[in-house]
């Protein structure tokens, strides 16, 4: 509804490009949108920022350590659209499995978010994963 | 009676008929105790984001998008350009001849360069048609939900009004005044910090914008012309926006906070005028 207007961000590569608001670098100059990868872990932090959502997720390590994930995501409004507010992303503390782009920079611990799958089942799908079968 | 009178007739009667049918099926223009149209409220206008059609399964998953199927049939559209007008206006301005490498050198930089990329304000007319009005007899009030922040602008429905700052802004300074039933803003006294659109599209502290708001039924029509002699080769008449009545209150808008452009690989971007 609103002006992502402003468009309005959202450097979506598999999306048609809207008819309004957003200007914007492209997904593909920070993310390689051929690959993917998986990871569980607990939802840590959430940043409810535009131009763009940032969901963090705390990996537990072989050695008992704790990695933190940072995963770029939708504008504000698109989530809103989506019915999905910053508490249904922090979740209730349990483990939820992770699929990403990997950034380009070398950064391997931060990606852009594609899906989210909840303990309980419950699967967000922000964007497809490459070469993934339809949902 | 003649076949072709009667002919004649009926067709007529059809037609007023119809028309009648018609009128009594559009919604009734809501106005203010003075009598000017009611503009207030929230507004759908579709935010760049029309496109979107999330889908909600029965176990609570959902699918923003790469969906499929696509949005069933007959899922309600919302908001997006109005159709009837939807051979009005550009997409983007027209600059003079002088002027157009500079738009083009933008554009092409446009990632290092464009001020909404830094959560700067969009200015007029980019930031679109408001989100929310709030109207009395003396002045409006739009509320924006925008992706560089939350906006407002105060739109004098007299002149000479006393400000608080004569400076210049990145919103201007905005007076209203009735022609009819629709709603003309007139805002000038613009910074030039701003684009009018994406790629390049830079102006002067000359722009004048004029927006008209017109109420159809639930509907909105907003219409906007910006108007910058120095730069460009004609006023840029925008292509119409319809905003529709929504019964959703707007929330707090999200701040603006930029993450992204310091893992930037090159200098790719794609445009989306708005």
């Amino acid at each position: 509804m609103r002006n992502l207007n402003r468009i309005l961000w959202f450097p979506l590569v598999a999306l048609a490009a809207p008819t309004a608001v957003l200007a914007h670098h492209s997904l593909s100059g920070q993310f390689d949108t051929s690959k993917s990868f998986e990871i569980t872990g607990v939802v840590s932090r959430v940043d409810w920022v535009n131009p763009h959502t940032y969901v963090y997720v705390d990996v537990k390590q072989k050695d008992g350590s704790t990695l933190t994930y940072r995963f770029e995501s939708l504008p504000v409004a698109m989530m809103r659209k989506a019915g999905l507010s910053k508490q249904e992303l922090v979740g209730d503390g349990k483990p939820v499995v992770i699929n990403a782009y990997p950034a380009r920079n070398g950064d391997a611990t931060l990606g852009y978010l594609l899906h989210l799958k909840m303990a309980d089942g419950k699967d967000i799908q922000f964007s497809r994963v490459p070469g993934a079968e339809q949902p | 009676m003649s076949t072709r009178k009667f002919s004649g007739a009926a067709l007529a009667a059809g037609l007023l008929v119809s028309t009648l049918a018609g009128a009594a099926d559009a919604p009734a223009m809501p106005r203010m105790p003075d009598g000017k149209p009611d503009l207030s409220g929230v507004w759908d206008n579709g935010g760049g984001i029309d496109f979107l059609r999330p889908q909600t399964k029965a176990d609570g998953s959902v699918c923003v998008t790469g969906c499929t199927p696509a949005a069933p049939a007959g899922a309600p559209r919302p908001a997006a350009a109005a159709p009837a007008a939807a051979q009005v206006g550009t997409a983007k301005p027209s600059y003079k001849p002088e002027f157009q490498a500079r738009v083009e050198d933008l554009r092409k930089r446009q990632q290092k360069e464009d001020p909404v990329l830094r959560c700067q304000p969009p200015g007029l007319p980019r930031i679109g048609p408001p989100d929310k009005i709030m109207q009395s007899a003396r002045e409006m009030v739009f509320l924006y939900e925008d992706v560089s922040g939350p906006f407002f602008r105060v739109v004098p429905l007299r002149e000479g009004v006393k400000r608080a700052d004569d400076s210049e802004s990145y919103l201007g300074d905005a007076t209203g005044r009735w022609e009819g039933d629709t709603l003309v803003v007139t805002t000038r006294n613009f910074n030039d910090l701003t684009w009018l659109t994406d790629d390049g599209a830079f102006h002067t502290t000359a722009l004048v914008v004029t927006e008209r708001l017109t109420r159809r039924g639930n509907e909105i029509e907003w219409r906007a012309v910006a108007e910058d002699p120095k730069v460009l080769a004609e006023p840029w008449v925008l292509r119409p926006r319809r905003m529709v009545h929504s019964d959703v209150e707007m929330a707090e808008p999200a701040p603006c906070v930029e993450q992204d452009l310091s893992h930037m690989q090159d200098d790719s971007f794609h445009s989306n005028p708005r």
